[in-house]
């Protein structure tokens, strides 16, 4: 690289620091290796390994297909991709093994986090097939949160068994409707809110009236967590029921064409008088609101690091670029303008790689430290895409190329779990005791 | 909203009022875009196509818009004027609103008959491949773009290599529109040695490029030129002053495009702002809200502010393109703050915002990306 000391120069640090005394060795990094391995060196081992195992399958089995996914929702190509990723255990890790999938290692790491570690793998391959294995969990989540043994005994074991042996049996989480989708991710909203989607007494259960839009994995998935209220009252009513894909009088009306993450589909969902049994009750009556807002605590940080992940595929995209591609008679990465934008652009998911880390190694996700993470880690993809786009010039525009993918996939991650302005206002909410508690700053 | 900063016409008001002739012109491009353009619009999630495309060309011709005979002064590109360049910019601009890839095919089909005018050349459709190999990358080119006109042939046949053996890695692309005959562009045969040249269409190798970054329907390809092609003009100061002309008016061009179509998503977003509701009120009541529209129309005025100052002065190419590097990332911004007032559905391919913000980055990676365009504002001083 042109203007840089090749590591083999006598004032290269690589070389320099070599040279220190034995003492010092052990306090020197003199031969570091790239960023993602002293990141994963820094994990406890289980995760490490996790993080290892998550991306050689992304690599093997998502990234060959992003491209063609994102033209066209090929319905069987995205099926033997899922089966691989129910195989793999990817789409039963919210539970240990032998009930799901998580080896007992990483039982002792949070599951925010082994769920961020899984969601940037598979993003910086493929965020629209990421996507559909992280709807999942976020389906599933209900019902690992409300620890109902009956409920996870009927629906969550069979389902991660299922996928793990033989085809996937996928979860959707349905909360926004047509006339809500901000209401339902914040209170304030949510006061005022007229509930659409209601749920009506009925002899053993519940008859579920009204739509819910958006769905990610909504039109595949076997069974959906909706959201409803109990009829003639409001918000505070919520209630999470589990509706069975094969349900009379459930439907998909229809899947939207989007700007990106197009493997994944985004449903809409009809309830049309569909009977839940009092036992698929989730969490109880009237915790819906509860439930929901827990979910979305530890849903909110792997956000962020589908973000990260887009943001590192399209880093890794400009970085593949730049070391092939020669402009007049030298590398592009001979070029300093360039080298100082692939050093940006590794600052910004160095950042984001750290917020969301951080924020997730908990067992209990918090709403401030959840959306802090999200919003920076979105916006950040947003720009380490604009910069990669940009380093590629004219050819950012190729599909080949995958940037202009990342930058198309990226843009949802500011919009999903609560737009950044709803996240923003989550994090005063949560923190407007402290904020309010002047002075600050003194013990 | 109403806001009272924004100008109620869709037309694009640069500095003084526009003639009597324009004024007259608009209502028959009124009528040119419900016919030709809206069409492309209506269902935003479909691309274009070919024959789509050719239609807009072809009725544009039909109006004078193309080619028209240089007394009118309504052709796209043919008056050089203040008010000739202001004249183009808004009738892009106007036609950007309803579609950025229709405003692209005309303003690059119009600077295609503009150099084939001035070089001479016979081609009905000849389009315009301005930055074929070296265009304003890394500003490596700016200090011959800057320097004195220093009259001199370049070399009758020149050491000029094929075009798109290319370098590895990164093949030659062209972006085009139906129909098109021929190529005009023009070559460095050195840092400081440009000259003009014409490749016939037939005696190009073109793989098909596919791109998803907005501009949909416009298609892209990679180039190869086993053929030197026909040399048009070799006098360095004239290929210079031209390369000079055109790049200026591709800037023009294409900050006014960008602006119509984040303008059309603005206009968008405020409709729906007042519609749709959200926290117990109409979503434009809320302050954050407020802030994604005033932040985006701040950056329309500032571009279109921009845009007045350029196409006051294109010859000033340094500062046309210096100030084109800001108007491009001003413009995204806006259009994504467009698209975040939408929340979901914004992300939907059929409400028509996530493709204007799909056009705005293709548009600032096209003809040198702002990184490019500073840099070589920069060179150009050093020329001088
Ligand atoms: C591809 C995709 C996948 C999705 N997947 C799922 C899923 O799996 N499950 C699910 O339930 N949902 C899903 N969603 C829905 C998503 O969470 C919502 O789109 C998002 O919460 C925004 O809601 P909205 O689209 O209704 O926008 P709106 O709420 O209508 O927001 C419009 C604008 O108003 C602003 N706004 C609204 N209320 C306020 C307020 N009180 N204060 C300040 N500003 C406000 C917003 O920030 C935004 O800018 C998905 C959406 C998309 C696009």
């Amino acid at each position: 690289m042109e203007g840089i000391l090749s590591p083999s120069h006598p004032l290269s640090p690589h070389r320099a620091l070599r040279e220190l005394g034995w003492l010092a060795q052990p306090l020197v990094a003199a031969a570091p290796r790239s960023l993602w391995e002293q990141d994963t060196q820094s994990l406890p081992p289980a995760a490490a390994a996790y993080r290892r195992r998550v991306r050689r399958f992304a690599q093997r089995e998502l990234a060959p297909r992003a491209l063609e996914l994102d033209l066209q929702r090929e319905p069987q190509l995205i099926e033997r991709v899922l089966e691989a990723a129910g195989r793999a255990g990817l789409l039963s890790d919210l539970l240990p093994a032998p009930l799901g999938s998580i080896p007992p290692g990483l039982l002792r790491v949070p599951f925010t986090l082994a769920q961020s570690l899984k969601m940037e793998e598979l993003c910086a391959a493929c965020a629209g097939l990421g996507l559909m294995v992280g709807a999942s969990a976020l389906g599933a989540v209900p019902l690992v949160l409300a620890g109902q043994p009956r409920a996870l005994a009927r629906h969550v074991v069979p389902a991660f068994r299922h996928s793990l042996r033989s085809r996937p049996a996928l979860f959707a989480f349905a909360i926004t409707e047509p006339s809500g989708g901000s209401d339902v991710e914040e209170s304030e909203g949510a006061l005022r809110y007229v509930p659409g989607t209601v749920a009506r007494r009925a002899p053993g259960g519940w008859r579920l009236h009204g739509r819910k839009v958006f769905i990610s994995g909504g039109a595949l998935a076997q069974r959906v967590t909706v959201f409803a209220a109990l009829e003639g009252e409001g918000m505070e009513s919520w209630t999470c029921f589990v509706v069975g894909r094969g349900a009379p009088g459930f439907s998909v009306a229809r899947t939207e064409l989007k700007m990106g993450q197009r493997a994944s589909e985004a449903a809409e969902l009809v309830f049309d008088g569909v009977f839940v049994p009092d036992a698929d009750v989730v969490g109880g009556l009237r915790r819906g609101w509860g439930l929901n807002r827990a979910v979305l605590n530890a849903s909110r940080v792997p956000v962020g690091a589908i973000a990260l992940g887009i943001a590192r595929g399209a880093l890794e995209g400009a970085l593949d670029f730049a070391a092939s591609a020669r402009l007049a008679g030298k590398g592009l990465l001979d070029y300093q303008d360039v080298q100082l934008g692939l050093a940006q652009m590794l600052i910004e998911v160095q950042a984001m790689r750290a917020l969301v880390w951080q924020s997730a190694n908990t067992w209990r996700p918090a709403q401030a430290r959840a959306s802090i993470a999200k919003v920076f880690a979105s916006d950040a993809a947003l720009r380490v895409c604009e910069a990669a786009l940009e380093l590629l010039g004219n050819h950012g525009v190729l599909h080949a190329r995958r940037v202009e993918k990342q930058l198309r996939d990226a843009r949802l991650t500011q919009i999903y779990e609560g737009t950044n302005q709803i996240n923003r206002l989550a994090i005063l909410e949560e923190q407007q005791t402290w904020l309010a508690s002047a002075p600050h700053g003194q013990p | 909203m109403t806001s009272p900063r924004t100008p109620r016409s869709r037309w694009l008001e640069l500095g003084a009022p526009p003639s009597v002739e324009q004024r007259n012109a608009r209502g028959a491009v009124e009528r040119y875009l419900e016919r030709a353009v809206r069409p492309l619009a209506e269902r935003p999630e479909r691309v274009p196509t070919a024959a789509q495309l050719g239609e807009v060309r072809r009725l544009a011709e039909e109006l004078g818009l193309l080619a028209a005979p240089a007394a009118s002064g309504l052709g796209l590109w043919e008056e050089p004027s203040v008010a000739g360049c202001r004249w183009s910019v808004g009738l892009l601009h106007r036609v950007a609103r309803e579609s950025a890839t229709a405003a692209l095919c005309l303003h690059h089909a119009a600077l295609g008959l503009l150099l084939g005018r001035r070089l001479g050349v016979e081609d009905a459709a000849p389009w315009p491949w301005l930055y074929a190999e070296l265009g304003l990358d890394k500003g490596l080119r700016g200090a011959a773009l800057g320097a004195p006109p220093v009259s001199e042939a370049a070399p009758a046949e020149p050491e000029l290599a094929p075009l798109g053996a290319g370098e590895a890695g990164r093949p030659l692309l062209l972006g085009a529109a139906e129909p098109w005959s021929a190529l005009l562009l023009p070559r460095w045969s050195d840092a400081r040695r440009l000259s003009w040249w014409r490749l016939p269409r037939a005696t190009l190798e073109l793989t098909p490029a596919p791109h998803a970054l907005g501009l949909d329907g416009l298609s892209t390809w990679q180039v190869r030129a086993p053929r030197l092609g026909e040399l048009l003009l070799e006098d360095v100061a004239a290929a210079l002053a031209l390369y000079r002309e055109v790049l200026a008016l591709d800037a023009l061009g294409l900050v006014g495009i960008g602006l119509g179509a984040t303008e059309g998503a603005l206009a968008a977003a405020k409709d729906y702002a007042a519609l749709r509701r959200q926290g117990g009120k109409l979503i434009v009541e809320h302050v954050a809200v407020r802030l994604l529209l005033s932040g985006a129309e701040a950056n329309v005025l500032s571009v279109q502010a921009l845009l007045a100052d350029m196409t006051l002065r294109p010859e000033a190419l340094a500062r046309v393109l210096a100030l084109r590097s800001v108007a491009h990332p001003q413009l995204c911004e806006a259009a994504s703050h467009a698209l975040q007032v939408f929340g979901g559905t914004g992300y939907l391919q059929d409400t028509g915002i996530e493709r204007r913000l799909r056009d705005n980055y293709h548009l600032r990676l096209l003809a040198g990306t702002p990184t490019d365009l500073r840099l070589t504002a920069l060179a150009m001083e050093d020329g001088r």
